[in-house]
């Protein structure tokens, strides 16, 4: 009986953009082009998170009670803020900014949704960022 | 401020080209290509087929072609996904469709139109359409 195919899904180094393919399931892994660890899990913040770099190849959602404070945010596939972001560069696939979020920041995407309600206190926008 | 009167649009078609100061008591389309200032009382819609180089002060801005300067909607900015925008934006309630290129700095929510007393703060800087986008 033929083995099933393990579910795979395409990655990006968030270091050398290096571009390979990991297993669904994994949560870290390394890269094989640089050999930096790399999270590859999507990142649900529900708390408040003051950190330096928050950063995965998966997408982070901070939900309507997060918040972050970071220098750098990034989420290769995708940033979706219904809380509270506060950073002072984040780069994202898509970038989405619920009603009630918060943005203060600068934003470097492939393509971003504002909704009506968002409030961006602070930021510049580079929307599509071409170098993502 | 003028009463609004929604059901009268002004209109400038696709083939026209403008240089100078607008100023709107309703609503406005532009369709075509526009140089300079445009102040409004009520919404101003930026068509697709439409290139602007003009610093835009509404009460409602819809952006669904290119735009390059600043833009105030005192209410309601829209930029829907065939828009082009390069330059800074302040709006009350701000709306970008997936898809929308922008680039500037970005003000959004009840204060930010009403910072520094004045319902422009582009203004305020003395943008023109040719200073747009550069980071402070």
């Amino acid at each position: 009986m033929a083995k099933k195919k393990p579910v795979q899904r395409t990655v990006q180094c968030y270091h050398c953009e290096n571009r390979f393919d990991v297993s669904a399931k994994a949560m870290t892994v390394s890269c094989p082009a640089c050999n930096r660890p790399l999270m590859v899990e999507d990142v649900v913040i529900k708390t408040a998170h003051a950190v330096r770099k928050l950063q995965t190849c998966g997408r982070i959602v901070i939900q309507k009670r997060g918040r972050v404070m970071a220098d750098l945010v990034v989420g290769q596939e995708a940033i979706e803020v219904m809380g509270i972001l506060e950073t002072k560069q984040a780069k994202a696939g898509t970038v989405y900014i619920r009603p009630k979020a918060r943005w203060r920041g600068d934003c470097h995407a492939r393509s971003v949704v504002i909704e009506a309600g968002a409030r961006v206190t602070e930021g510049h926008f580079v929307v599509p960022d071409t170098t993502l | 401020m003028a009463e609004m009167r929604p059901t009268e649009t002004t209109v400038l078609g696709p083939d026209t080209r403008f240089k100078g100061e607008m100023a709107f008591d309703g609503a406005a389309k532009i369709l075509g290509r526009f140089e300079g200032t445009i102040n409004a009382n009520g919404e101003i819609e930026i068509g697709p087929t439409a290139k602007c180089k003009a610093v835009i002060e509404a009460s409602s801005v819809v952006v669904d072609g290119t735009v390059e300067g600043n833009v105030t909607g005192r209410e309601k900015v829209k930029l829907t996904a065939n828009a082009k925008l390069h330059g800074d934006l302040i709006a009350k309630t701000l709306v970008i469709a997936e898809g929308a290129a922008f680039v500037g700095h970005c003000r959004v929510g009840p204060d930010a139109t009403r910072a520094n007393g004045s319902s422009s703060m582009v203004e305020s800087k003395g943008a023109t359409p040719e200073k747009v986008g550069a980071r402070k």
